[in-house]
């Protein structure tokens, strides 16, 4: 697991803070969220993880690239 | 005498005796015997000693939750301490000794602990032990320490081995009793692949101890004939032995099975153990109830036991344990017990049931001869070493009542254990008394006993009715097997109130007997405000012995509500946690081990390296060469120094073949390089090659290596070996989260090539020997990168790139071309004298030139921070680390900057690691100048350089600092110089062609 | 009342029934100087300190659970004071020197064991990342020494020195590092907090911080609101959901770490040995069991559970490490949610809002750091300035770009 997947990158010219932000700071919530997981051992993509972090249940999985190019393949 | 085995009866094999020792006494039992059951037979009583009182102790159940009966089994390498006698299943050549004692079982100082008991309350020692201050160190915890544990073990290598296995099903039914083989049959019927597993060798759980008879046959008999059509289903996996100790995510369960623990000698093509990973669609707790002591002055004499588990002796194992057994209980399971007994041959003298006015449940056939009392507390057991009688009150009167055997019955705990591991707690239910398991959902139910189902009769239709339904929610159908009837059935109907704690004892009263925490105990922790059940446990330490609480956490709950004044429900149970029972860590290691735990990894060249005389060194999970022994050098120095030298002179040739190589394809290759890289990529020319450095985000450098542009759209980039695997996952990260609509593809070829670096001034005429193109100077030039042909047919690719600081090249050609195309290198090289280099070498060339490696790119150093701030790209509007580079801290000019260190006294050493101090300045953390990096003795020099990172280094170049080395007691006045030791003007890379 | 050998031992001539209770269990007041959030051993360490150290006694520590229901509760109790960078071993050498002096201070054994800590190394690499590493130690007068191969098989012969993957090259030891007991620490400061007039109120979650012109006025909690004139934060794994409170976004991702202990032995492991070619770190505690653990599994959870993988993992690291494991047998598992920071490092820190103060970002090395962190915790509250040793703990680092990273891992908490 990589981390909380609602953070973009922010543009180059963005402010400090929103950089700050995207670098550092984390929601973290104990709750369901969205994180970024890749397969390592097998297609090594990304992916974008819907999961609670207080019970470890996982509500859905989608691929973090084609999630970002809008479903398609 | 007291106890003593039946002369028929029991499931044992009267026919196959065994041979055991225990305390080196020889003794026998039978087959189908536990270590606890034949030592019973032959009138052993007393098995163990307490933890802190050292109190005399024997055998109080029949199955994994005992508490006392703890031996050490085996010998040697294959010594086990801590084995509960219940659980040993007797074999041949059992070996077996008592433990926490001295100097023997009979006698052990150790019971003077019990005369100082009143001392030694809970909590004893938080509130002493401190003074005078030293002796705590020196003289009260090496005490405490010597005084605790149980058993011994030697830590000595097993010689063992051990297996780990996946394996997947629809239905996993822990508990193979009557409920969970009813369950099973009926999902087995229904074509549902299951896996049964029980604890026991033995499948059949309370069947095995049950007198009574199913439709006119007895209950083991059953019980076999459901076994027998179960192990003829293809789809069903039965798992006798093997104990369910885990509940994970994802329905995962983990459980042991004991494959050879009951062989003295276990074969070696077998494991001892193995480990079941087992993914359950659906998973049901049968695992029945446990049956719980009565907490009452003196009840932890040996002798003193379980009903239950003396009805297992009985009916099961054909042992009597006593001629004058007294049930003590507080509900209508101690009378079917009493006669249950008696069904078996066992004279039981009294019944003393806590309850006024008691009487026997209806239509139970009574012992003959047993007196029943009711109404009746019992305050305090006699004996010594064994029971010998029971003292009882009832209304002030007290009477002592002979016995040789006590046999309690408290109520039952269903086993919720597994169900509560994932952080659930179990419900107190007022109707039938006890903690059920919670719900956690339909991936796993309760079923049976476990379930608060009571009878024998309603479990045998639980079971069944709950695999019935799970085989519907997976869409199958399966139908209720034939139920048999059950004769003269309990119906405990009305669950009798528990009776938390007979009052009046006279002695201790146990509530946890390994750690010997008694009700005062308990009452103590409530009187400091530690009434909460957590600080309960952890100040008295109740169930935190290796039985983890299984007869003493209920009642602690059941004790503390009680002094409170209150429900069970509101005061709650301690928190449940893997594993239910312990695990050995050669389960969960698994067969990887030694030399075989972790993967090898070895370099194309490595055959080639090893018939060169290399010597290996581990470079993370790979084997690279350090350098190469040759007959007559005494030690890695002299190599070292001749590998060094020869490629500064003549030639060398070392294996290059482990850094990371990723190939990159498509439109956006060049962008997206650029992007991860800090310094431009964007104008690199086809056939050229550059040093790149990658920032992580936060600024720092994260890895360097080489980028080649091998075609228009066609990439070729190398990492350090270390960090090959994280730069291919940092590179697919920004490929498919941070740009996933750049056209790009890459892929790593790391094991794809094999790669070797010839470097020195006779490295051109070499390669031209082994290479058909022209590799001239003007056809090569510095940081050319083409594909070439060699001499041999072999295509590969050439790199004109230099780490010594000499003329080289790397050359890659297809992996198993390697040691071929390097013998062919060696062979043209003899003439020139050519030398294989490894490691050792590459990193002294590499300090003479100032380049810097993962010594110096420890994760916290910039770019600037080793002198390659110019490689910091100003002009790019993007790149990986751009913004954060910026912050304030990361170009303080006070940061630690790469400099070179030279010892004023040429004759001394520099170690990496040691510090660096002004000259006079005292050692302090604020006095910390910076540390040296990486340390050798140049042999083109003759004496020894450093690389450091000094605090404004760059301003400094002249000064004399410290090189600080506490550690080895050495102090070095150094010179601070430019990192670049040899050929500071580069002009040995790129002399002119050789005629 | 006064603990010692000798007020056992009127006690137990009076059956036991003279002993008090430890601490009150009082009803919250409606307002206090100082609230802090979190009866661990931090927070229960700051009340302390402020009450004893800096007299400020008007103040409430606030447990959502039982006292030490936390990662104080159970974790591998190591104590040592052998970190690398600058900005972090003058902050744990304070730590150690007050680990020294406590059961005094307290009047209440914690069991400080110091048996020494041996962190082993496989590579050249390693051996002068341990250098580095102990030479800073020496600059700031902390004894540190390297140990030869066959020193360390003198002290350990358990070792897997013969047939190890990664063979054992040598190590670093301080021998002033060790163990105590964790739950002691936790009802020592209790215990002394308590009787220094602080309030321990248990039971009592804060579910909201109420703020008035860009100030804390109190917190709202399930025992109803309590109003304070300072409000510190020490809730460690739930840092980031107590600081949302407050609108305030941390730099951390709470993770679970699992623990283990074995079946008690008698005494086999004396000291407290870390494995160089993994992360796996072992010691026996004073009952017989031997405590250890390994790295965090790696996803972000509050779950206090973690999974089967991780702890085989842990186990393959310690029979690779001692192959004498292999049938010691182990009894319970358990997980913590840990404040996993962005550079590994705590933070001891005023935040963007003038009287909220934070502790948090302890990763998985809280304990070592109990008595420091609750003294420099203290004396930031009550004069509103860091400590000395703990100037580089603060919040804003990140933006600034002075980061105490020890595992050179970046901004990925998980790396750490």
């Amino acid at each position: 697991m990589t981390g909380d997947a609602t953070r973009l990158r922010p543009a180059s010219d963005a402010s400090d803070e929103a950089w700050h932000a995207y670098v550092y700071l984390r929601a973290n919530p104990k709750g369901v969220h969205l994180e970024h997981w890749q397969h390592v051992g097998g297609c090594r993509r990304f992916l974008v993880v819907e999961r609670n972090t207080a019970t470890h249940d996982v509500l859905s999985v989608a691929d973090a690239a084609e999630l970002a190019r809008g479903g398609a393949a | 005498m007291s106890a003593y085995r039946l002369t028929s009866g029991g499931l044992i094999d009267r026919g196959a005796p065994l041979n055991f020792t225990f305390d080196k006494a020889g003794l026998s039992g039978f087959a189908g015997d536990t270590l606890a059951s034949a030592m019973l037979a032959n009138d052993q009583l007393l098995m163990g000693r307490s933890f802190k009182y050292h109190r005399p102790r024997g055998v109080f159940t029949s199955g994994s939750a005992e508490p006392n009966a703890l031996v050490t089994t085996g010998s040697g390498t294959r010594r086990e301490p801590n084995a509960r006698a219940t659980m040993v299943e007797l074999h041949e050549g059992l070996t077996a000794i008592s433990q926490n004692r001295w100097p023997s079982l009979k006698h052990d100082l150790g019971a003077i602990n019990n005369l100082m008991s009143p001392l030694f309350s809970a909590g004893f020692y938080y509130k002493t032990f401190m003074w005078p201050s030293a002796f705590w160190e020196k003289l009260y915890e090496p005490v405490i320490r010597r005084a605790a544990g149980l058993g011994r073990t030697t830590l000595k290598r097993d010689p063992d081995t051990y297996e780990k296995v996946w394996h997947f099903c629809d239905l996993l039914v822990i508990g193979a009793g009557p409920t969970g083989l009813m369950a099973a049959l009926t999902a087995g019927r229904a074509g549902l692949r299951v896996v049964l597993a029980d604890e026991d060798f033995r499948l059949g759980g309370s069947f095995l101890c049950e007198t009574q008879m199913l439709d006119g046959r007895p209950a083991s008999v059953f019980a076999q004939d459901l076994l027998e059509e179960l192990s003829a289903l293809p789809n069903v996996t039965l798992l006798p032995r093997t104990t369910v100790f885990g509940w994970y995510d994802d329905n995962v369960f983990g459980a042991v099975e004991r494959v050879q623990k009951h062989v003295a000698i276990p074969l070696d093509k077998l494991p001892v153990e193995r480990l079941w990973r087992i993914v359950a669609k659906r998973a049901l707790l049968a695992t029945g109830a446990e049956e719980r002591p009565l907490v009452f002055g003196g009840n932890d004499r040996p002798g003193v036991m379980m009903a239950s588990a003396a009805v297992a002796y009985a009916a099961r194992f054909g042992v009597a344990v006593g001629r004058r057994v007294a049930v003590v209980t507080a509900s209508d399971s101690g009378w079917h017990s009493a006669a249950a007994l008696a069904r078996c041959g066992v004279q039981v003298s009294t019944l003393i049931d806590a309850r006024p006015g008691a009487v026997a449940p209806p239509g139970l056939v009574l012992p003959e001869g047993m007196r029943q009392l009711a109404g009746a507390q019992v305050v305090d057991t006699l004996g010594r070493l064994r029971v010998e009688g029971l003292v009882i009150e009832r209304a002030g009167y007290e009477e002592r009542i002979d016995c040789d055997a006590v046999a309690i019955a408290g109520g039952f705990n269903p086993r919720v254990h597994l169900a509560c591991q994932r952080g659930a707690k179990p419900s107190w239910s007022e109707p039938l008394q006890a903690f059920l398991p919670p719900d956690v959902g339909p991936a796993f139910q309760a079923a049976g006993a476990a379930a608060g189902v009571w009878t024998l009769s309603d479990c045998l239709r639980d079971g069944a009715e709950k695999a019935l339904a799970l085989a519907d929610e997976l869409g199958r159908r399966a139908s209720l097997p034939d139920l048999p009837v059950v004769d003269d059935e309990a119906s405990d109907s009305t669950p009798a109130a528990p009776v938390w704690l007979m009052p009046g004892a006279r002695s201790k009263a146990f509530v946890d007997f390994q750690n010997d925490v008694h009700a005062g105990d308990l009452a103590l922790a409530l009187r400091e405000g530690f009434g909460h059940v957590e600080h309960a446990k952890r100040y008295t330490t109740n169930a935190m012995a290796t039985d983890q609480g299984k007869l003493s956490g209920v009642n602690a709950s059941g004790l503390l509500a009680a002094m409170k004044g209150l429900s069970p429900d509101k005061v709650g149970i301690t928190t449940y946690r893997p594993f239910y029972t312990p695990v050995s860590f050669g389960a969960l290691a698994g067969a990887g081990r030694d030399e075989e735990a972790v993967a090898h990894r070895h370099s194309p060249l490595h055959g080639w390296a090893k018939s060169e005389g290399a010597v290996f060194v581990e470079a993370g999970l790979w084997h690279r060469p350090a350098y190469f022994a040759r007959p007559g050098e005494n030690g890695w120095r002299a190599s070292v120094e001749r590998e060094v030298t020869t490629v500064r002179q003549a030639v060398g040739l070392c294996d290059v073949s482990t850094l990371g190589k990723i190939e990159l394809f498509g439109p956006d290759a060049a962008e997206f390089l650029n992007r991860l890289y800090c310094n431009p990529m964007l104008k690199l020319p086809v056939g050229k090659a550059r040093y790149g450095l990658m920032l992580r985000e936060d600024g720092m450098v994260f890895d360097d290596g080489t980028v080649s542009r091998l075609g228009h759209q066609h990439y070729l980039i190398t990492t350090t070996t270390g960090m090959a695997a994280k730069v291919m996952s940092h590179m697919e990260h920004a490929a498919q989260v941070l740009w996933p609509f750049l056209n790009v593809r890459f892929v790593s070829v790391t094991e794809q090539w094999a790669q070797m670096s010839l470097a020195g001034p006779k490295a051109r005429a070499v390669l031209q020997a082994v290479v058909e193109d022209d590799i001239g100077r003007a056809a090569v030039p510095p940081l050319a990168a083409q594909t070439v042909r060699l001499r041999s047919g072999v295509k590969g690719r050439l790199f004109r790139i230099s780490f010594s600081g000499e003329l080289a090249y790397e050359l890659a050609v297809p992996a198993g071309h390697g040691p071929a195309v390097a013998r062919a290198l060696m062979a043209a090289g003899q003439p020139h004298g050519i030398t294989a280099y490894g490691l050792e070498a590459l990193n002294v060339l590499r300090i003479e030139k100032g380049h810097v490696t993962h010594s110096e790119l420890d994760g916290r150093t910039t770019p600037d921070d080793v002198g390659l701030g110019r490689m910091l790209s100003q002009q790019k509007a993007d790149f990986i680390g751009k913004r954060m580079s910026e912050r304030y801290g990361l170009t303080a000019a006070d940061r630690a900057q790469l400099v070179g260190l030279v010892p004023v006294d040429r004759s001394r050493t520099m170690r990496a690691g040691a510090h660096l101090l002004r000259e006079g300045a005292k050692p302090s953390t604020l006095n910390d100048q910076g540390h040296v990096t990486s340390a050798c003795v140049s042999p083109t020099l003759g004496h020894a350089i450093a690389l450091a990172l000094l605090k404004s280094g760059r301003e400094r170049l002249g000064e004399r600092v410290i090189v600080w080395d506490k550690l080895h007691n050495e102090e070095v006045l150094a010179e601070v110089v430019s990192p670049v030791f040899v050929d500071p003007d580069n002009s040995r890379i790129d002399p002119e062609d050789l005629a | 009342m006064r603990y010692s050998a000798l007020s056992l031992v009127k006690n137990a001539l009076g059956r036991n029934l003279g002993w008090a209770p430890v601490w009150r269990e009082p009803e919250p007041r409606p307002h206090y100087d100082v609230v802090i959030v979190g009866g661990g051993g931090h927070g229960l360490a700051t009340a302390y300190y402020l009450a004893r150290e800096f007299g400020i006694r008007n103040v409430a520590v606030l447990e959502k659970g039982y006292l030490g229901s936390g990662n104080v509760g159970r974790n591998t109790t190591i104590v040592r004071s052998n970190y690398m960078l600058p900005g972090n071993e003058p902050f744990y050498e304070f730590s150690m020197k007050l680990w020294e002096g406590l059961e005094r201070e307290l009047n209440y054994n914690v069991m400080l064991s110091q048996r020494g800590v041996m962190i082993l190394y496989h590579s050249d690499g390693e051996r002068d990342a341990l250098i580095r590493r102990g030479n800073g130690m020496w600059m700031e007068g902390v004894a540190a020494e390297l140990i030869d191969r066959e020193g360390v098989r003198r002290m350990m012969p358990f070792l897997n020195f013969d047939h190890a993957r990664f063979p054992i090259l040598g190590g670093l030891l301080q021998r002033r590092g060790g163990t105590a007991r964790h739950d002691a620490v936790a009802w020592g400061y209790a215990r002394g907090a308590d009787r220094l007039g602080v309030d321990l109120i248990q039971n009592c979650e804060v579910t909201g911080i109420r703020r008035e012109a860009g100030r804390v006025t109190g917190v709202e909690t399930t025992c109803g609101f309590i109003g304070c004139g300072k409000l510190g934060l020490a809730a460690a794994g739930h840092s980031s959901h107590v600081a949302q409170m407050a609108d305030l976004s941390l730099p951390i991702e709470s993770h679970v770490l699992q623990a283990f202990v074995t079946e008690g032995l008698k005494p086999c492991i004396d000291h407290v040995i870390i494995y160089g070619a993994g992360h796996f770190y072992i010691s026996q505690s004073d009952k017989g069991g031997l405590v250890f653990g390994g790295e965090i599994d790696g996803f972000g959870s509050y779950a206090q559970r973690g999974n089967l993988a991780t702890a085989e993992h842990v186990m393959e690291e310690g029979v690779a490490m001692i192959p004498g494991l292999s049938r010691v047998r182990v009894l319970r598992s358990w997980g913590g949610v840990m404040d996993m920071s962005m550079d590994g490092s705590p933070i001891i820190s005023p935040t963007p809002i003038d009287n909220l103060y934070l502790n948090a970002g302890w990763c998985y090395g809280g304990f070592k750091a109990t008595p420091a962190s609750g003294f420099c915790f203290a004396h930031l509250i009550a004069k509103g300035e860091t400590h000395p040793v703990a100037r580089f703990f603060r919040l804003d680092r990140f933006e600034r770009g002075h980061m105490i990273d020890e595992a050179g891992a970046g901004p990925q908490p998980n790396l750490h």
